[in-house]
């Protein structure tokens, strides 16, 4: 009975840690919610060229990061955030890509370790949400070949 | 056993709702291909009409233009090299032929055999792997006592890449 109990502990607690969520260290208002990346990995794909501009090349994955948003509080944002992209000791940075929400426009992504804010309870509202990040990332030309790839965070914080 | 479980899973659930912050994490990837690439406005120059007097001169301004790229972090150049000009069995050396990229001074070709460097990777500070673009201009002054007829030479460029 005990040992079985120990089990069940473990893997609750296993659960629980395996979950992508983690947790913050301050301000618990006994706020409540999820967020889940349904699509952790995501790939830019070939790369495309302007048809107005060839010099233009770019990446572009539309509707390619999707997340799941369940929550029961009223006050909340979502941020994005994220490291320069990497390939070896070639970088670029991660400024140079945009993103946008589903059928809006394309906004700068900020600086490697700061934020944007994607997401407010005042654009969206409801006990589930599934929302859509598309990226686009245009070259400047003159990058090293090579597989690049960066870490993107969101980040839901409660008011 | 039933009142443990209900308990413990009620704690779980308790311990990922009541968390002021949640964050998740995601992987973008992409790649860069390899991009070496050379190509020439046109493939055949026409010298055109002799001009001078006592010395028989051909001049092509903006004869061809040059477009090349390679974004790989090598010491990459491009060369420029020539055969001498052919008639049948009579030739002309290509050193006779002068060249120059852009508005920059005339040279010699190299001779048949060697070659000219017409651009490095060096030559750029930033942006060594976008596309640039050299025009060249050719032109030959003969000695005059060559023999009558049309007379071809290959002239190559090369992207070499180490």
């Amino acid at each position: 009975m005990g040992r079985s109990k120990g089990l069940l502990v473990f893997w609750l607690m296993l659960v629980v840690i395996t979950i992508p969520v983690q947790a913050g260290t301050t301000d618990n208002y006994g706020t409540s919610g999820l967020l889940i990346i349904t699509t952790p990995y995501v790939r830019m794909g070939e790369f495309k060229t302007d048809p107005v501009n060839p010099a233009l090349e770019y990446f572009e994955a539309e509707e390619a990061l999707n997340f799941l948003i369940l929550t029961w509080d009223s006050k909340w944002q979502v941020f994005l955030s994220g490291v320069d992209f990497v390939s070896g000791v070639d970088q670029i940075p991660l400024e140079q890509m945009e993103w946008k929400l589903g059928g809006n426009n394309y906004r700068k992504m900020p600086r490697a370790g700061k934020e944007a804010i994607i997401l407010t309870h005042e654009q969206a509202s409801g006990f589930l949400q599934y929302h859509s990040l598309s990226f686009r990332l245009a070259l400047q030309g003159d990058e090293a070949p090579g597989r690049y790839n960066s870490t993107l965070t969101l980040t839901m914080i409660y008011l | 056993m039933r009142k443990s479980l209900f308990f413990l899973v009620g704690l779980s659930l308790l311990l990922l709702i009541s968390l002021p912050i949640t964050t998740a994490d995601a992987v973008l990837e992409f790649t860069i291909p390899e991009r070496v690439e050379i190509a020439l406005s046109t493939s055949v120059v026409d010298l055109g009409a002799p001009c001078g007097n006592r010395q028989l001169s051909y001049e092509q301004i903006n004869a061809v233009r040059v477009d090349y790229r390679c974004n790989i972090p090598s010491e990459w150049e491009v060369r420029i090299s020539a055969t001498d000009f052919s008639n049948v069995d009579r030739t002309i050396p290509i050193t006779r032929l002068k060249w120059r990229a852009d508005q920059g001074p005339y040279r010699e070709m190299p001779p048949s055999g060697s070659y000219a460097v017409l651009a490095r990777k060096r030559d750029y500070n930033k942006g060594s792997g976008l596309k640039h673009t050299k025009t060249i201009s050719y032109r030959l002054d003969l000695s005059g006592d060559e023999r009558g007829g049309t007379y071809t030479a290959p002239i190559t460029y090369t992207l070499f890449v180490p």
